[in-house]
This record gives C-alpha cells, sequence and structure tokens, in this order.
C-alpha cells in the first residue's frame, strides 16, 4: 500500500495526463454516442446566440451578395410560374410533398475535417433531427440536433455523409462523399466503367432518400479517374454551391418520408 | 503563483471568443486555420503547478471544442502540448534565462529559444489535431500542418510584439 501511494505521488503528472487524455480521447471516439449528442444540444442551445451577434455583423457585410442570389432565385421560380406545362413534370409533383422552412446560416466552418452549419431555427419553429438542409444550388446537410431557436446541421463536408445522386443524362446511381480538403469539390467512388460519362455532367440527388427531394443540382463532373486496381471510376465532382458563401438555406421535410421509412424496416435486411 | 492562476483563467474566455468569433471565421485558405488559443500554454510559466497546467489545458481545449462542434479533438492536442511542454522547454530554452514564475515570453526567452519552443508546441498541436481529425497521413494533410503551423507561429509572434509596448 505504502509502495502504491508512493508510485503515485512519484507520477501523479503521467496519471493525471493518462487519465484526462483517456478521457478527451474517449469523447473523440464516441463523437456519435448518447454523451456527444448531449453536448451538441448543450452547444446548440448556448453558444447559438454568441454566433447569432457576429452574424449580424457578418450578414451586413454580405447584404450585396445576398440580394444578388434572392433576385437569381426570384427569376428562376417566375420562369417556372410561365411554363405551367413544367408542373406535369413528374419530379414537380413529387416535390411537392415537402415543407419548406427558410432559414439563416449563423455560423458555418469549411476548413475541418468534420464541419457543422448553426441554423437561427429551432423546435420552436418546428424543426426536428433528421431534416434535410438545401438551398437552390445544392444539397448542404442534415439537421442533427435542435434546441429551442437553434439547431445544428451537419454538412455535406462532413466524413459522415452521403448523398445519392444519379447522372441527370441518363439516371445512373452513385454515391457522392467529401474528400476532406477543397470545399468546391466532392467525388464519387466506384463509378461503374461501362457507364458513358464525360466532363461536365451535371449531377443531381435522386429519387431513393427519404430526406432529399429528387432532382437537387449538385454539381458538374470535374475529373474522371480510372481506378487501377478493380476498373471503377473515381468521378470528383465541382459543386455549385460555394459553401463558403452560404447565407440563407431552406430546411425542408416530407410528412412522407416517415411513412416510407417505416415500409422499408418492415423487411429484414437479410431477406 | 495564485496571481498567474487569476489572471490565466481570466485570458481563457477571451482568448476562447477571440478564436471562435475571429479566427475560425476569418478563412485564409482551407489549408490554414491558425489556433491562436495555444499562446496561452506556450506562455504560462515553468514552475506552474502540473495539475494546473493539465487541467487548465482540458478546459481550454473543451471550450474550444463546445464552439465548433468538434468533441475532444481539441481537448486532446491541447493536453498533449501542456504534457510535453516540461520536455521541450528542458531541451529549448537555456537554464538560468528564465525565473521560475517568469512567464515565457519573447522578451524574457530571447528570440531563438521562444521561436523553436513555440514552434515544436505549435506543430505537435496542429499535427495531433489534423490526424486525429482526417484519420489518415497523406501529402495534403502534410500541407496543411505546415502552413497551420506556421501562419499561428506568425500570428504568437504578432502579440509577443504587443506585450513588448508594455
Amino acid at each position: 500500500m505504502h509502495n502504491l501511494l508512493r508510485f503515485i505521488k512519484i507520477n501523479q503528472f503521467l496519471l493525471l495526463f493518462l487519465i484526462i487524455e483517456g478521457f478527451s480521447v474517449f469523447l473523440l471516439l464516441k463523437n456519435n454516442s448518447y454523451q456527444a449528442n448531449t453536448v451538441i444540444k448543450f452547444s446548440a442551445q448556448y453558444v447559438g446566440f454568441i454566433h447569432n451577434y457576429t452574424a449580424i455583423f457578418s450578414n451586413y457585410i454580405t447584404l450585396k451578395e445576398t440580394n444578388n442570389y434572392l433576385i437569381e432565385e426570384n427569376a428562376k421560380l417566375h420562369n417556372l410560374l410561365k411554363n405551367e406545362t413544367s408542373f406535369i413534370d413528374s419530379t414537380l409533383i413529387r416535390n411537392k410533398r415537402y415543407h419548406y422552412y427558410p432559414a439563416k446560416i449563423i455560423n458555418n466552418s469549411i476548413n475541418k475535417r468534420n464541419n457543422f452549419i448553426t441554423l437561427n431555427k429551432g423546435s420552436k419553429h418546428g424543426i426536428k433531427e433528421g431534416m434535410g438542409v438545401i438551398t437552390g444550388q445544392g444539397v448542404i446537410g442534415i439537421i442533427r440536433s435542435v434546441s429551442q431557436q437553434y439547431a445544428i446541421a451537419m454538412s455535406l463536408l462532413h466524413q459522415k455523409f452521403y448523398v445519392g445522386i444519379r447522372l441527370k443524362k441518363n439516371n445512373h446511381k452513385g454515391i457522392l462523399k467529401w474528400e476532406g480538403f477543397d470545399y468546391k469539390s466532392a467525388s464519387i467512388n466506384d463509378f461503374p466503367n461501362h457507364i458513358p460519362i464525360i466532363i461536365g455532367d451535371t449531377i443531381t440527388t435522386n429519387s431513393h432518400s427519404a430526406i432529399f427531394p429528387e432532382g437537387v443540382p449538385i454539381g458538374t463532373i470535374k475529373n474522371i479517374q480510372k481506378n487501377a486496381d478493380d476498373g471503377f471510376f473515381n468521378v470528383s465532382v465541382n459543386l455549385f454551391e460555394d459553401f463558403n458563401q452560404l447565407n440563407y438555406v431552406y430546411i425542408i421535410h416530407s410528412d412522407e418520408a416517415s411513412e416510407q421509412q417505416k415500409l422499408e424496416q418492415k423487411i429484414p435486411a437479410d431477406e | 503563483m495564485n496571481k498567474y492562476f487569476i489572471k490565466y483563467l481570466g485570458l481563457l474566455p477571451l482568448y476562447v471568443l477571440l478564436q471562435v468569433v475571429v479566427l475560425n471565421e476569418v478563412l485564409f485558405s482551407t489549408y490554414i486555420n491558425p489556433f491562436l488559443y495555444v499562446i496561452l500554454i506556450i506562455s504560462l510559466p515553468l514552475k506552474t503547478p502540473k495539475w494546473f497546467l493539465l487541467i487548465y489545458a482540458f478546459l481550454l481545449g473543451f471550450s474550444i471544442d463546445l464552439f465548433s462542434v468538434s468533441l475532444g479533438f481539441h481537448s486532446t492536442a491541447t493536453i498533449l502540448i501542456a504534457f510535453i511542454k516540461p520536455f521541450i522547454s528542458k531541451i529549448t530554452i537555456p537554464h538560468n534565462i528564465l525565473g521560475d514564475t517568469d512567464e515565457i515570453t519573447l522578451k524574457k526567452a530571447g528570440n531563438k529559444a521562444f521561436i523553436t519552443f513555440s514552434l515544436f508546441l505549435i506543430f505537435i498541436h496542429n499535427s495531433c489535431l489534423f490526424i486525429t481529425e482526417h484519420l489518415s497521413v497523406n501529402l495534403a494533410l502534410f500541407g496543411k500542418i505546415m502552413a497551420s503551423s506556421l501562419v499561428t507561429l506568425i500570428i504568437v509572434l504578432i502579440t509577443q510584439l504587443f506585450q513588448q509596448d508594455k
């Protein structure tokens, strides 16, 4: 006993370091668990208002870009209204199931491996976990945590974010994810090599997702590389949306999504 | 020593706010993200009780984590440099230059010793942070570590210039 106490006394620095560092690494590894969620919730609740203040300042600076963006969006909607025939388009009818909530971004990062976005809408406005976040120009993320007035969304620029995509011209499907450094591009790995693709093809979301509507534009193909090992294509994509300049987004939600998910869950995975 | 406890605990929220509100928002490039808050660990006096050093590092890292929704990443890196700080200071800072209760600053430690000392700590901090974040080692990541370390060092040196004016 005496020796043990002496050992602890001599090595107290090392032991304290191991305990605290162990706790940190535990937090880091458990980034997905219940504890992490409560901390993210805490962050949304108490840190949100500080970001709100800084957002007031930065919003003033970006007023010009915001105006331009809104004018373009308006023009697009006017064009849609004018060609009433486009309402027959099946994608539009499908998209009608979705509710749109406008939200303002009050904090955003693009230079980490896992980026999150803080939005100024919360449970008070009807936002729930798992809703999608988009703009007219692309998929932005998924709501990860909600407090009364704020919500934190996992950005497309996150290790664990995958979005199902299709080629606009021939409906071939794939999965898009972010590689970690350049916020202007993402990549699709394992794209079958018999599909004719060329640089410049447009990519949109596919119809499999319960979160995002079909046909949200995402980007254009920037570069195609044949994987030497398996012969599949590695495709890199230029994103339409500039994540550095994001300002206003739509949080979207579909009542029918939960029905779809419930139906799909009924079938066991091994069947 | 108690004087320093209070001073540094008071500086903590200031540097966290500066980091979160200003430095994380100002984007030089996706490869560069300066972490000025490391200066608090660098400049704590050599004879700071070690338990205080570690717990202070945890508080600092954890509050940065809370603001940037990156649970555990910053605290792991900050505790690591707090742990190795005594060893690094032994090999980079000459004996007898600093008193036991002097803060480690550019003026007191001398240019060469301070720059090598802080570059070591900043480099280890950034490496730990980015490697745990990306969970891979490649050339682009190495570039990110180098670029961020250098920019952090430059900003740390700028804060030191202001201290000298006093």
